[in-house]
Parts: structure tokens; C-alpha cells; sequence
């Protein structure tokens, strides 16, 4: 009994098929694909006249692109290359031109006026390891110290008896301490 | 899985006057190459070639004879301006189909679900076909006397009261005579969706048509 309702149902199934399958017999009239294709012409036409002048004028300049970027490739470098050189020769060019324009202006090779001094017994080396600020200090003080040192130990001397100064009465040295205090020698 | 057995014995008792998929990819890939050297004469074949095809496939899912010309022209415009940038990774066949199935799916979806069908989308011209009226009479089970035209105006109307999902995959495979595979890659879905969506379109169909398979 199940056997003949499968069977049966089957049956229907295909039958549904063979229907349906009658559907390919609504085929288009004979003349129908040519008056399609002709249409076809026709629309294509009328949508290139559809096209407003700015597309038309971009569809072309993609068009002119594309043909001269694939087989002009070389022609494209070429030309490039040409501009890129261009470029660099005005540089330099211009370049050179800004360097002779300049005006010419006499050059001083006169070093400023220096006094000769004799510093040698100033304790220099360590002045100039302790920095500008030292430096200045330094001297300060020897002003302030040398004058009354030399006004005590050096008597004056008589008219017409001025000597060369000597090792006797050479003001003694002074000396940065570790602590950066002075000490007299 | 049973739609799938059920629809695998379905033999074709019809013979089938759709020329098999890719029995010319061939000649289809070299007027491919000359429409896309610019040659529009090669392009005029190739819309000779697949109208008539294309046409069974649109003229079922529409059920209308103008909308089926102006989908058709879209169709092939669309194709004519894409025709460059088809790459030949499927067959021609596929891509035109691919192009047609999509655009009558939108243009159904424009036109709305509650489209009827009128007398005057029955297709007419084959009414007096020797093959049809044989096939009608002997093979369906349809009684001598059922008006054919009544029987054509039927199975359009059970064809539209199918979804498109449906009624896509009954087109391209009791109508265009295409295989499960090759449905597949047109519609971009698998294989066992294909057989699925069929199983259920002719138990849709039976029970439309009841009146004609007892």
C-alpha cells in the first residue's frame, strides 16, 4: 500500500516536471531576436546622445589615457624623465644665478685689537676648569688683594732709584686653595 | 535527503531544445576576444546566439512579453558595457545568465509582487506547435479535451505564485534544462540550496496544478 502511494506520488511529481517542461515551447517569434537586436542599435544610440557634453568629453580623455598608458609606457617615461631633468638644470641655474648676484662686499681680514698682557702668574688652568664665572671672581679678587699687599711690602722708593723688579721684592704668588679660597705663597 | 533523490530521478521526458552549457564556450570565448578588440559585429552575435535563450529564461520569471524585451535590453546593454572587464573565469554562458537572473530579480522587485497575470501575456504563437499539442496529449496525463490554452494560462499562473527564489531555479532547470551545478554557479549558491529550493517548487507546483496531474 505504501509502495503504491510513493509510486503514485512519484507519478504526480514527474508529471508536475513534464508540465512545467512545456514552458520551453513559449519560445520568442521568428523575427523577434533581429527587431531586438535592431532595437538594440537604437538604444544604444540614443543613450550616446543622452550623454550631457562633459561626459562625453571625460569618456574620451579616459579613452585617449588608456590608450596611451599601455603601449606608450616608454614614450610616458621618457617624457617624465625629460621634465624631471628639465627641472633640476633651471634649479642649478638659478641656483648659480642667486650666488654671482650677490653683491660684493670688501672683506676685513683685521683681527680686533688685542692688548698683550702677562698672565702667566694668574692661576689660569684652574680658572678656565672652573668656568667664566671663576674667571671673573678670580680677578676681582686679585685686584682687591695684590693692591694693599703691594702698598705694605714695597717701600717706596726714592726718586732716581726705581729697580727692575726682582725675585727680592717680587710680590709673592697667590694660589687658589682646595677650597677655592686664595693663599699667598 | 530526500528532495534531493526525488528531484535526481526526475528524467527529462521532453526532448531538450536547449543546446547543452558549454557546448560552444569555444566559439563563445573568441567572440568574447573580438567584442572586446572593439568589434561590435562580434557582439551582434553573441546577442543572437543567447536572445533566444535568455528570453525563455525572463519571458518565465515575468510572465510578460514587453517587460521580458526591456529586461533583455538592459540585460545586454549592461553585458555590452561590461564586456572589457569579463575576465573569462566562468563561461560566457554563466556570466550572461549571472547578469539576467539578477537584473529580472530587480526588475520584479520594481515591479512589484501583485502583478497578474492577463490573457495577453499568454504566448499565443504556440498554440497550433504539432510537438507541443502531441506533448500536451500524450505524455502529461492531460485530458484531450482541457483547453490548451487554459492549460498555458495555468501553469503561468502557478509559476507566478511561486517566490523568485523558486521560480528562478524551476526556469533554469525545467524550463532552460540546466544542471544543478551549473545553477549553482549562476545563482552563487550551493548545490544542495539549488535542489532544495527545486524540491519545493514542484511540491508548490503539484498542488497548483493538481487539476491537471491526477
Amino acid at each position: 500500500m505504501n509502495h503504491q502511494n510513493t509510486t503514485d506520488a512519484e507519478t504526480e511529481f514527474e508529471a508536475v516536471q513534464r508540465l512545467i517542461r512545456l514552458k520551453r515551447f513559449e519560445l520568442p517569434e521568428e523575427d523577434f531576436t533581429e527587431n531586438f537586436l535592431r532595437e538594440f542599435h537604437q538604444r544604444q544610440r540614443a543613450e550616446l546622445l543622452k550623454q550631457s557634453a562633459f561626459a562625453l568629453l571625460a569618456e574620451r580623455v579616459m579613452t585617449w589615457w588608456s590608450n596611451l598608458l599601455v603601449p606608450k609606457w616608454g614614450m610616458v617615461g621618457a617624457a617624465a624623465a625629460v621634465c624631471v631633468m628639465g627641472a633640476w638644470v633651471a634649479l642649478q641655474n638659478r641656483e648659480s644665478a642667486a650666488v654671482t648676484s650677490v653683491p660684493t662686499v670688501p672683506v676685513i681680514d683685521e683681527k680686533p685689537f688685542v692688548p698683550k698682557m702677562d698672565l702667566s702668574d694668574l692661576p689660569m688652568a684652574n680658572i678656565t676648569e672652573r668656568g667664566n664665572a671663576k674667571l671673573e671672581e678670580s680677578l676681582l679678587r686679585k685686584h682687591l688683594e695684590i693692591r694693599p699687599a703691594l702698598e705694605s711690602t714695597v717701600s717706596p722708593l726714592p726718586a732716581g732709584t726705581w729697580q727692575v723688579p726682582s725675585e727680592q721684592n717680587a710680590v709673592p704668588a697667590i694660589h687658589d686653595g682646595a677650597d677655592g679660597s686664595l693663599e699667598r705663597q | 535527503m530526500e528532495e534531493s533523490s526525488l528531484s535526481a530521478k526526475a528524467t527529462p521526458v521532453v526532448p531538450l531544445n536547449v543546446p547543452a552549457p558549454g557546448s560552444s564556450a569555444a566559439e563563445d570565448r573568441i567572440l568574447v576576444e573580438r567584442a572586446q578588440a572593439g568589434d561590435t559585429k562580434a557582439f551582434d552575435d553573441l546577442v543572437r546566439k543567447y536572445t533566444p535563450k535568455l528570453y525563455g529564461l525572463v519571458y518565465n520569471m515575468t510572465s510578460n512579453r514587453e517587460d521580458t524585451a526591456d529586461v533583455l535590453q538592459d540585460v545586454f546593454a549592461k553585458a555590452y558595457r561590461s564586456i572589457k572587464r569579463f575576465m573569462g573565469k566562468s563561461s560566457f554562458y554563466t556570466w550572461i545568465y549571472s547578469i539576467s537572473v539578477n537584473m529580472t530579480l530587480n526588475f520584479l522587485k520594481k515591479r512589484g509582487r501583485h502583478h497578474k497575470v492577463s490573457l495577453d501575456d499568454v504566448d499565443t504563437g504556440i498554440h497550433n506547435d504539432p510537438e507541443f499539442i502531441r506533448l500536451t496529449t500524450a505524455n502529461t496525463g492531460v485530458d484531450r479535451e482541457v483547453n490548451i490554452h487554459e492549460l498555458q494560462k495555468k501553469l503561468n499562473a502557478a509559476m507566478m505564485k511561486l517566490s523568485e527564489d523558486h521560480r528562478t531555479v524551476v526556469t533554469l532547470y525545467d524550463v532552460q534544462g540546466l544542471q544543478h551545478a551549473e545553477i549553482s554557479r549562476i545563482l552563487g549558491v550551493s548545490e544542495g540550496t539549488v535542489r532544495s529550493r527545486l524540491f519545493y517548487a514542484h511540491r508548490l507546483l503539484q498542488s497548483y496544478l493538481e487539476d491537471f496531474v491526477k
